[in-house]
This record gives structure tokens, sequence and C-alpha cells, in this order.
């Protein structure tokens, strides 16, 4: 198994009545609500705690990019990536850039590509639509934003692959000449993943293309059918999926016994489950984001993250969240592992209002308790 | 006499037309919430006209019609259906999204429109903005935007929440709603370049609004008169961005000689 440590760098301190006003973390909050000097100094623990993870063995690190919001303050992951070439020895796995949302998905290629070159090889480059909100933060039309995704998808990997200048007309980008200074240095282009919240087309087009697919914020039994579904879909492609195929991503929260751990990762939960990711439904999923299958099968889940208030010990006993002590983490994973097959898993270790110290505690009993039993 | 449902070939994509009664042709465009109906306001009009209420496309009945990424795409490819349906001279009536439509198409061939009423008609940005962000509501939440009166919120947020028990209903919503969102997200419910057209607009028309439009606010009107130049507006009491559904009655007594009138300025 390989681990990587994830980092979503939030904005820990909006207050309860926000939370309890119901009011979106996504969009509309104010950007008055942010407050730089407080900014820079969790920027420098934040790059701090990526480096931690490289330090303690992890074999990446990885960013991801969120716009408008509280829950993370990474709007451009490749300049946070940038940043950590210098720091860090091992992969960097930007997870991923939201292709879609780029004015022009040229520039991704093109600086995906100087990271690569500049890391000596290290990255790893996820791709993403950009969830429901960023379609109204970028003023994108959500009924075309699939479309785009696969064009942008298309036009990269093409530029990353294919001698230039070549011609692109597709229906959403028009270029006279595709012809990106530099190329990767990885061949024929950097280990591309597939972050997702589980829709179906997703998985059918990762596995097609053969892309780790990474599952982000589920529940077990969620996670137990989406992995399935991928292995079902590498199979109808001729393949059996590799397990470092099938990543998945959750928040742990490690402490000396179960009770504390659970009693010290409660708060952070509801903070990041009933704050940070709270919006209404149609800020989540815009008019058209979601294909009439999924839109279909959101609806008949009718309570799905951002919408009512969560439990936190609810949230934790179904999987969302891991926490607990190192000998019941170790085991849980140990026991998914071998019944789900992945080889993938993309930690968590900050996440809500996890304090910095907190954090070293949880890495430290990972890397030193947990990681070992499952090399 | 009933009103009749067919569906029409155009160019190679299937147009759901709803048509009733006779008399000088009347082209009906509905608005971004309509479900596929016959709405009552078009009830007494086919006493003297020929009232066809073609499905736009992409919404309800009506397929998606590619390459149509705008209104003013829309507009030609209504024009098409204009002929498929023999409509060679109409007037037109246009509600919300289909008076943006029918404002847009008017201006191509001005030649094709009778006379024109357009009914809290999206297109142009109102003086000030726009007050609300229908895309980021939920049904229950847009009746309340929508409507005025308290009954007619009511009954608005009734059929929302009839709307969430019923799948096939949803999904024409959500179907029609993404259809609106590809139509009308940015720039959000206007075309900057229409107001700098209307003044090809060759019919008279009248401009009806909703005094309590919260959608797109009553200003609008004057800015479409305004561009038009040969146009009246009307400002329906009591009534919010769909005046034609919350006072039909009221709306109806304001087109229907309109539409009747021979001559500009005969009421």
């Amino acid at each position: 198994m390989r681990f990587y440590g994830f980092h979503l760098m939030p904005w820990p301190y909006l207050d309860e009545a926000h939370r309890d006003s119901g009011a979106a973390s996504w969009v509309t909050l104010s950007n008055k609500e942010y407050d730089p000097v407080r900014g820079r100094e969790l920027y420098e623990r934040y790059l701090s705690e990526l480096v931690a993870y490289d330090q303690a063995g992890f074999d990446g690190v990885c960013v991801n990019e969120h716009h408008q919001t509280a829950y993370g303050l990474m709007p451009a992951p490749n300049l946070v990536a940038a940043t950590l070439i210098g720091r860090t020895r091992g992969t960097i796995a930007l997870l991923g850039n939201a292709i879609a949302l780029r004015d022009h998905p040229l520039r991704v290629a093109e600086e995906v590509a100087m990271l690569d070159v500049l890391s000596n090889g290290r990255i790893v480059s996820g791709f993403v639509r950009g969830i429901g909100s960023e379609y109204h933060t970028f003023a994108l039309d959500p009924a075309s934003s699939r479309d785009r995704f696969h064009e942008a998808h298309d036009l990269i990997v093409r530029a990353w692959t294919e001698p230039g200048p070549f011609e692109w007309y597709g229906e959403h980008y028009k270029l006279r000449y595709v012809n990106p200074w530099p190329r990767p240095i990885q061949q024929p282009h950097p280990p591309i993943w597939s972050p997702s919240q589980g829709s179906g087309e997703t998985i059918e087009w990762a596995a097609e293309r053969r892309y780790t697919y990474l599952q982000t914020f589920t529940d077990l039994e969620s996670l137990r059918r989406i992995f399935a579904s991928f292995k079902e879909a590498t199979e109808r492609h001729g393949y059996a999926a590799d397990p470092e195929q099938l990543g998945w991503s959750v928040p742990i929260y490690l402490a000396e016994t179960d009770e504390a751990a659970r009693a010290g990762a409660r708060p952070h939960v509801d903070y990041l489950f009933n704050t940070l990711l709270r919006m209404p439904p149609d800020m989540l999923f815009p008019a058209g984001y979601l294909t009439e299958a999924s839109a279909a099968r959101v609806r008949s889940s009718r309570r799905g993250l951002g919408s009512g208030r969560l439990d936190p010990d609810d949230l934790m006993e179904r999987g969302y969240v891991l926490a607990g002590s190192p000998a019941s983490v170790g085991e849980a994973l140990a026991r998914l592992r071998d019944e789900l097959g992945f080889g993938t898993l993309v930690g968590v270790l900050q996440f809500g209002s996890v304090s910095h110290g907190e954090f070293e505690r949880t890495l430290s009993l990972f890397t030193e308790q947990v990681m070992p039993g499952l090399r | 006499m009933p009103v009749t449902e067919q569906v029409v070939d155009v160019r190679g994509s299937a147009v759901r037309v709803l048509a009733d009664g006779e008399g000088s042709p009347l082209l009906y465009l509905h608005d971004e919430e309509d479900l596929g109906e016959w709405p009552a306001v078009l009830e007494g009009l086919s006493a003297s006209f020929a009232v066809v209420r073609p499905d736009l496309a992409g919404f309800n009945g009506s397929a998606e019609r590619p390459g149509c990424s705008s209104v003013h795409d829309l507009a030609f490819f209504m024009l098409d259906v204009m002929d498929a349906l023999a409509l060679e001279r109409a007037s037109v009536v246009g509600a919300g999204l289909g008076g943006w439509l029918a404002a847009d198409l008017a201006t191509i061939e001005p030649g094709r429109v009778e006379r024109l009423a357009l009914v809290g008609a999206l297109g142009l940005r109102p003086p000030g903005g726009h007050e609300t962000d229908l895309f980021l509501l939920d049904p229950v939440q847009a009746a309340t935007a929508l409507y005025h009166t308290p009954s007619a919120v009511e009954q608005a947020v009734l059929a929302a929440e009839r709307l969430a028990g019923d799948l096939e209903l949803h999904a024409r919503y959500l179907r029609n709603r993404a259809a609106m969102a590809h139509l009308g997200w940015n720039p959000y419910l206007h075309d900057p370049g229409l107001g700098h057209r209307l003044h090809r607009i060759a019919a008279p028309t009248l401009v009806v609004w909703g005094a309590d439009d919260r959608v797109v606010s009553s200003r609008t009107a004057e800015r479409y008169a305004g561009g038009i130049g040969k146009a009246r507006t009307v400002t329906i009491a009591g009534t919010g961005h769909l005046p034609h559904l919350e006072a039909p009655e009221a709306v109806r007594a304001e087109i229907a000689p309109f539409l009747a009138a021979r001559t500009w300025g005969v009421a």
C-alpha cells in the first residue's frame, strides 16, 4: 500500500453562529471573514504539515483546488506545489486541477509540465471538474461542465504527448497552435488521477483510461459499492485493476484510546461536515451539473453532504472519518484493504479545526504504529 | 375545442406543440418555469386567435437543439419552427424567457411579427442589476421569490412540494433547469447585445410587467419600451415575475384588446 498525506487548508475560525445560521460557507460567505494576518500564519503552519508528511515517510503529499470558500484556502494548487518542490523528496499529487473551470486548459498543461520538470518527475496530475459551487463562482454554465472537462482533458493529454504545433478546434476551446514548452519529464506524461465523489460516469471514464480512481468523502458502504463498480469497469475494459489504481481519501484522527480519539475528533468532524461543507443544494448541484441518472440518485438519497445537520458520531461510525487508537484504525484499514483491495491511501490528518498539536500526534502515531503494519 | 398536442419535426429536431382556437395566428412562447402546460392566460384568447404554444428546444417535450447555446441561437431556431408550422406572420406573446426569445426573434425578422407582447421578459439587465439568483434557489424558495400575493406564494409552494414527490415531473423540472442554465447562466438572464438591436422591432409592442417582480425589476419595462420605441408599458399590480400566472385575467384583459387592435393606439 502507498500512503499520501493530503491537506485541504481549511479556515478554522468560523463561529457557531455561522454554523447555526445555516448559511453557505461557499460562494456567498463574505471574505471579510478572512483575516490575511491569520491567513499568513495558517499557510506557514499548513505548509509545514505537508512537509511533515514527507519527512515522516509518506510516499507523497497532496494538494487540491477550491474557490471562494472557507473550506479550503488553495485556489491555486500549482502554486502550493511549487513551494513544496524544494522542501519535499516524495511525490506531489495535484488532486486536482479543476480543468473545466480554467479559461484555457492549455495553461494547466503548461503549469503541470513545469512542475514535473522542476520536481524531476515527482508530479501526479489529478483532474477534476470543480464542484457545483465553483460554477457559480466563475459564472460557468454547469450544463456544459462535463463536456468542458472531457475536452480539456483530451487537449492537455494530447498537448503532453503529441509533438506540436497542432491545431485544436473543439466545442469549447479553439487554438491555432498547441505547442507547450516545456513538456513533462515523465513519459508519456505524469500519472493521472481521478478524484471523485463516486459518480458512475467518472468511474467509467477513469477505468477506461487506466487512471487511479480516488474516492473522497464517503461512508464504507458506498466505498464498497464504488470500488466494486470500478473493478467491474476495468474488467469490462479488458484488464484487472491494479490495487494502486483504487484510492481512498479519508480524514484520520488518532489518540491513545478509541474513546479519547472519538471525543477529540468530534468537534472537528462537526466543523468539517456541518460548517465547512455547508451549502444549499442548488449551490452544490447547480442546474445541469449532474447527469439525469446522477440527479435521480442524489434525489433518492436526499440527505447528502452539504444539506441537513449531520451527527459527528454517526459520521465516524459510518467511516466518513477514521477516529480511534492506532491499533483499532490499523486493524480497520488492514481489514478494508484485504476486503476491498485498494492500494492507495490518502490520509487527511488535519481536517476542520484540528490543531497543529493534534495533527502531530496523529502523524507520529500513524507513521510509527499504523503504517508499518500495512506496508 | 380541446387543446391539441403534436410533435413536429423541425429540421431534424422534435418540437412538441400545443394548439387551440381559430383566427389570426398567435404564437405563445413560454416562461422558464413552465412545465409543459396550457396556461390559463391563453384561455379565452383561443376564441379569436389560432394559438400555437411550442415547447422551447430542450424544455418539456422538445428535444435539445444542437448548436443552440444562447437565446439568440434559439431565436433562429424558433424562426425555423415558425416555418415548419407555416406561420408566415403572427402576433407573438412571450413571458419571462419566452419574452426574451420573442424580442430577439422580432429583431431578426421584424416583418414576421404582427404584434408583440412581452410579459416580465428576461433578456435585459435591470437598472441596478438582478436582485435574486434564481439558480441558487430550490423550488420552494423559488416559489416565494417568483410570486407576490400570499395566496399565490402558498399555491406555488404546494406545487413545489408536489414536484418533489413526482419522479417524472421532477425529472422534467431538472431538465428544464439545465436548459435554462445553458441559456441564461452567463451573462445572468440577459444578453448585452439585445438592447442594441431592439430598435429593429417593427411590431407595435405591449410591455407587461408585475409591479413587484423580484427577478427582473419592473423598471426593466422602461428599458424595453425605450429600446423598441413603438411600445407601451403596463404594470400589473399585486403580481411578481409571472403576472400571467399570478393574475391571468388581468393580463389577458390587457393583452387581448391590444392584439385585436388593427391600428396602433386603439385599445
